[in-house]
């Protein structure tokens, strides 16, 4: 993945009303996503297809579960693909 | 202020150790700030009595909060914490002296300057028999201060102290007698 | 008897049953000990120096010098590293290409954060109870707190409940049949106050 999709990525999560910050997923380790230099990447290429991960806080007076459900869509309309699968972690709300 | 770590008391400082366990069992980093706060002093006082020196307390006490904040959410009852914590304390630093190879812990007499006060007579009154008691302690033979330390202090059983120690308990009695009995005649002049 | 040959008075009273005896608020009542001069002299020197001992030690925790500059820090950075996420909870979206949750770490911090807003109340533990990793199970969220010695109980409590249901309908998809407050302790600052 180049610098420039990983900026896409998360300049479409950041897009979204309600987001306030994107974080690494748990899902990638550390060490490797320090070690490309892109901490935000979550997009992974699977057998199955491709895999985003998304680790976001919300803000406190929006809606965060609708400002996820949000997210999704943006990066569903970014990766339209039968096979994508998509997951999001809301892990901060402040 | 001497002897505290984190800056200025905040408004946490008025709360229970009970509510402040609730909280930061539940993941509240500034709940257990000031449970580190409050009971960091004591954990170092004690710590440096038994591994004997002050920067090696340091770093057992830092070491034991990590611990602490890993396992609070096993704690049951918060009010308890302190002792708690003097548990964890003790476990750390008798690792740290079975890693250093000898059993000899050696108290090199903590200087502690007397305060200022607006009673100057009953303070220096209550500091010299601190002192006395300082060095009564550092008179006593390792294992016996140990010991004392342990149940005088740590609140811990005979059985507790001879597993930390690895002592037999009659061992145990027999060391605490006597450091009893030699802090009380060397303070009291008892016999 | 002991391997450590205990002191013994010449009464017979050994320094250690003494001090167990002290230990255990000098009940049951020991007439044998009770009348017998030498054992009360040694149990009043043996308390003295218990008070003295306990005294030593909070001294020098308020004495010592402070600790080395980054010591708070690096515990602190021990804490975060280790932050207690919990399990995840669903959040329900149309498309079955997407998953969503929502951790039960924050959903805590944010009825802290709710509970803590409302004057005179602070928030303990924050328990979500019930099956909350399935979408749509009933979960009941139990609290406890601290209250402000001025406030009301009740009004503090209702207030409490009533924000707290309205945040996770705000920002989760959980199914709250219930939240109950438990108010186990009064303090006596007031929230938000700055430090002295």
């Amino acid at each position: 993945m180049s610098a420039l999709e990983s900026g896409r990525f998360t300049e479409v999560i950041l897009g979204v009303d309600g987001v306030v910050d994107a974080f690494p997923p748990p899902s990638i380790p550390r060490l490797i996503a320090a070690a490309t230099g892109d901490v935000e990447r979550a997009i992974v290429p699977t057998n199955d297809g491709l895999r985003i991960d998304a680790r976001i806080a919300t803000k406190l007076d929006g809606r965060s579960a609708d400002s996820a459900r949000a997210v999704a869509d943006a990066l569903l309309a970014e990766h339209p693909a039968p096979d994508v699968e998509i997951r999001i972690q809301i892990a901060r709300i402040r | 202020m001497t002897g505290r770590s984190g800056g200025a008391a905040s408004p946490l400082s008025g709360l229970s150790d009970r509510i402040l366990v609730e909280r930061a069992s539940d993941g509240d980093e500034l709940a257990f700030g000031e449970i580190v706060r409050r009971h960091s002093g004591i954990m170092r006082a004690y710590t440096s009595r038994i591994v004997g020196s002050l920067s090696e307390a340091d770093d057992v006490v830092q070491e034991a909060f990590s611990t602490a904040w890993k396992q609070l959410p096993t704690l049951r009852d918060g009010s308890a914490v302190k002792a708690w914590l003097m548990k964890i304390a003790s476990r750390e630093a008798f690792a740290l002296i079975r890693r250093r190879g000898t059993d000899a812990a050696l108290d090199d007499g903590i200087d502690v300057p007397a305060r200022d006060s607006t009673n100057p007579e009953a303070i220096a009154v209550h500091n010299a028999r601190l002192a006395a008691l300082s060095k009564a302690l550092a008179t006593l033979p390792d294992a016996q201060r140990t010991s004392w330390l342990l149940r005088e202090i740590g609140g811990f059983s005979y059985d507790e102290i001879a597993e930390q120690t690895s002592l037999p308990v009659s061992t145990v009695r027999g060391n605490l007698s006597r450091a009893r009995a030699s802090i009380m005649i060397q303070m009291e002049g008892w016999r | 008897m002991n391997e450590g040959h205990s002191v013994a008075l010449e009464c017979g009273k050994t320094v250690d049953e003494l001090s167990d005896y002290l230990a255990a608020g000098r009940l049951p009542y020991d007439p044998d000990i009770e009348t017998c001069p030498e054992c009360l002299n040694a149990l009043d020197a043996l308390e003295r120096v218990g008070t003295l001992s306990r005294s030593l030690l909070e001294r020098e925790a308020r004495e010592l010098p402070p600790p080395p500059a980054n010591w708070f820090d690096r515990i602190m950075d021990v804490v975060r590293s280790e932050m207690r996420v919990g399990r995840s909870l669903p959040v329900q979206h149309p498309d079955p290409r997407v998953q969503i949750t929502i951790t039960e770490g924050a959903v805590r911090a944010l009825v802290r954060s709710v509970g803590d807003e409302i004057d005179g109340l602070y928030i303990g533990r924050v328990d979500i109870d019930g099956d909350a990793e399935v979408t749509g199970a009933p979960v009941e969220v139990n609290i406890t707190g601290t209250i402000r010695w001025d406030q009301s109980v009740l009004d503090a409590t209702a207030l409490l409940r009533s924000a707290v249901y309205e945040a996770l309908a705000q920002h989760t998809d959980l199914n709250v049949v219930a939240v109950n407050v438990t108010i186990e302790d009064v303090h006596d600052f007031a929230n938000g106050e700055d430090e002295s």
